[in-house]
């Protein structure tokens, strides 16, 4: 159902528009032993959108001073589904989602 | 393992596109924004009218402010840490309506990347000085060209800093500085 969303989206989106906002992003499904916390590292510039492992809640993350910043941000017990987009540009290959004891 | 790594693949060549089509997208269906004042929600409180457009959009939308941090170079607006309890794509299309209304910063110039350059050469001098051994830096011209492209080079490049403890974070943040790098 989700991927009949993305394909929707996409073929709107090369109908109808050009690349206007330079959002990037990239998600995937971590998972953990319970209860061992998923995580998200995050390297982008400016601004990104975060949902950490296994979270319900999308974090926000307003720099505005077009400069490259590195976050980590905890997501639940047993991990889960997790994506970052960040505009305008997130470095792919320091972005990516681990498993790790509390503290 | 395969298939999750095809997935993760298709996902990165879907991305551009859809988020090209993001305000397309968000015009015509964001008119369901909430015509009523959200619902309270727990978080730092600052006046609306201390808040820039976009921040100002996004807690008008139910967003709740997290971290309020002061700007990296003096002059620069704050720095902003919110969180959206909704569903993701909701909540997405909220982001990108909202980011809208920000005002970009400009680039940075060479002198101001090389300042930077220059900061966190010597935090890899610090996190060496701890017993690591990150990766060593660029050239000033290399960091310029991957500052401007897919990432510059930083000074915790080669540490698995996903792996480190509380104790070890907090070490290197208060001796050696590492602005850029920050866990929540």
């Amino acid at each position: 159902m989700r991927s009949a969303r993305i394909i929707a989206a996409l073929a709107l989106a090369l109908a109808l528009v050009g690349p206007v906002l330079a959002w990037q992003g990239e998600g995937g499904t971590q998972s953990c032993t319970y209860p061992i916390l998923g995580y998200v590292h995050f390297r982008y510039n400016d601004i990104a959108d975060v949902l950490p492992p296994g979270s319900s809640v999308l974090y926000l993350y307003r720099e505005n001073d077009a400069q490259w910043h590195t976050h980590e941000r905890n997501g639940a017990a047993g991990g889960g589904y997790w994506e970052v987009v960040a505009d305008p540009a997130l470095d792919f290959a320091n972005t990516y989602a681990g498993c790790r004891r509390y503290g | 393992m395969a298939a999750a790594r095809l997935l993760r693949g298709l996902r990165r060549l879907l991305w551009m596109p859809i988020w090209a089509a993001a305000p397309l997208l968000a015009a015509c269906s964001l008119i369901a924004a909430p015509s009523s004042s959200p619902s309270p929600s727990p978080g730092i409180s600052v006046p609306a009218e201390q808040l820039p457009p976009d921040i100002r959009c996004l807690v008008e939308h139910g967003a709740r402010i997290v971290e309020v941090k002061p700007p990296l170079v003096p002059g620069d607006p704050p720095r902003y840490e919110l969180a959206l309890d909704l569903p993701f794509e909701e909540a997405r299309r909220i982001s990108d309506e909202c980011q809208k209304l920000a005002s970009p910063h400009p680039p940075l110039s060479d002198a101001e990347i090389r300042a930077i350059y220059e900061r966190w050469v010597a935090e890899y001098e610090c996190l060496v000085g701890l017993g690591y051994q990150p990766v060593p830096p660029p050239s000033v011209e290399a960091f310029i060209a991957g500052w401007r492209g897919s990432g510059p080079w930083m000074p915790t490049d080669g540490i698995d800093v996903g792996d480190w403890s509380d104790a070890q974070y907090q070490e290197a943040k208060e001796r050696c500085g590492l602005e850029f790098y920050e866990r929540d």
